[in-house]
């Protein structure tokens, strides 16, 4: 077991970081201490090895290839929609936040309390619905699908299991001008959205959500999860002329 | 290149100027291409991941989100990149590379080193390949933006938006876990 102080110190003389009081400690300990010796010498040369090959610099083509293969994408993909701020960018300006909207929490808060802030579980499996269930022979897929009608949106939540991956799909028919929706994922509490016609992914540490626009005024939210078949519980906040109106978090039914 | 610069590069691109992109890709062909050029075995390869990371750049431009760091969000599409390649590489080709097939001269070898040597260094770089992979991203992200791009503690912390005794951190459990997994394949022996 090496000291953790003799490891900081080699690890500062690789990095050219070491001062020479130090420098000089660390030879003491090296001329005296063969284990650390040998882990100096490995990181040494596990570091001369890394940037041996970081020495080469970029062919002076590699510019143009990449701004050729760009044009050529352009030119085969629809016009590129116009830029629109990412939620991050939205919630740093003040006036955005008015006439904010939606989601899935005021549907399902819409049911339990019609639209009482809070941030009570809602078991989905209490909401009517089907569930239907298919076995291709390799993999066995079963869905909860939900269907609320509210006033602003229709929210139809599925869920299916397929092999090791459980997918959460929600599906957005607002009947009115909705600006955005925020939806977090508690366990990194990163927001992601929809904003006019701006989408955005997000990363979580359990999987990746993805909302994208299925249809004209539909939208449709996506989280697959891959780390095996444990509840992945979301929150949905729903946000008002900057106010909190609504906080739920949906668990696994 | 400070962030908030490059979210006004970013906002200029997605507004449909062409040389807002160039800019882009003026400032980071170099550390995109030592990254992928760390993490293959020729250049053709290298040349390949570069070009696919900006075209994934210039593609998804819109889902960078400006308080983050620009440069951190490209370097994990690089990052991701070259696993890609690495992975599919290891799926035609066996997990154990074959030697004969590298074209790294430029490797870890001097011109009077025996081929005993060579054969050794090469196989050191290419048990280091693999063994990036067994690391987390966050250690991978630093100890390739120190070794394969040459960025300072310093650098690396303004990149990543992380303090630098965060960056030390990460880089020195990135090294010792690399050396760890290295002597347990016997690649010091």
């Amino acid at each position: 077991m090496i000291d953790p102080r003799v490891i900081e110190l080699i690890n500062l003389r690789i990095d050219g970081q070491i001062s020479s009081a130090q420098e000089q400690e660390l030879q003491g300990i090296l001329d005296r201490d063969e284990p650390a010796r040998r882990y100096a010498q490995q990181l040494k040369l596990l570091v001369a090895a890394m940037e041996s090959r970081a020495r080469e610099m970029p062919p002076q083509e590699l510019k143009q290839q990449i701004l050729s293969a760009a044009a050529e994408k352009e030119s085969h993909s629809p016009q590129r929609r116009p830029y629109s701020p990412s939620p991050a960018s939205i919630l740093r300006g003040p006036l955005r936040w008015v006439a904010a909207a939606l989601l899935m929490g005021i549907a399902l808060g819409w049911l339990l309390g019609r639209g009482t802030p809070g941030t009570t579980p809602i078991d989905i499996s209490q909401l009517r619905g089907t569930m239907e269930s298919s076995d291709s022979g390799k993999t066995l897929a079963q869905a909860f699908s939900f269907e609320i009608e509210l006033a602003l949106v229709d929210v139809c939540i599925r869920r299916f299991r397929s092999g090791e991956a459980q997918f959460l799909e929600v599906v957005l028919e607002p009947h009115a001008e909705i600006e955005w929706v925020l939806v977090y994922d508690p366990a990194r509490i990163q927001p992601t959205g929809i904003q006019g016609n701006h989408l955005c992914d997000l990363h979580s540490s359990r999987g990746k959500i993805r909302i994208r626009q299925d249809q004209a005024d539909r939208w449709l939210l996506s989280f697959v999860s891959r780390d095996g078949l444990e509840p992945v519980p979301m929150e949905f906040s729903i946000f008002r002329d900057g106010e909190l109106l609504l906080r739920r978090t949906i668990d696994e039914p | 290149m400070k962030p908030q610069d490059d979210s006004a590069l970013v906002d200029r691109c997605l507004n449909g100027d062409g040389r807002a992109f160039e800019q882009i890709v003026d400032m980071y062909q170099g550390p995109v291409f030592k990254l992928a050029r760390s993490m293959t075995r020729n250049i053709e390869d290298a040349l390949d991941i570069a070009q696919s990371v900006f075209l994934k750049v210039y593609q998804n431009l819109d889902s960078y989100e400006p308080h983050r760091s620009f440069f951190s969000w490209l370097y994990r599409i690089a990052l991701n990149e070259g696993i890609n390649y690495s992975q599919q590489l290891d799926r035609r080709q066996g997990h154990h590379q074959n030697i004969d097939r590298l074209d790294d001269h430029s490797l870890l070898v001097s011109r009077n080193a025996s081929p005993e040597d060579d054969y050794r260094s090469i196989e050191l770089q290419e048990g280091i390949a693999r063994a990036i992979h067994e690391l987390t991203r966050k250690q991978q992200l630093v100890i390739l933006l120190r070794h394969a791009s040459d960025f300072s503690y310093s650098e690396i912390a303004e990149a990543l938006q992380i303090p630098v005794r965060t960056v030390k951190s990460r880089l020195y459990s990135a090294r010792h876990n690399l050396r760890e997994i290295l002597e347990r394949e016997g690649m010091f022996s």
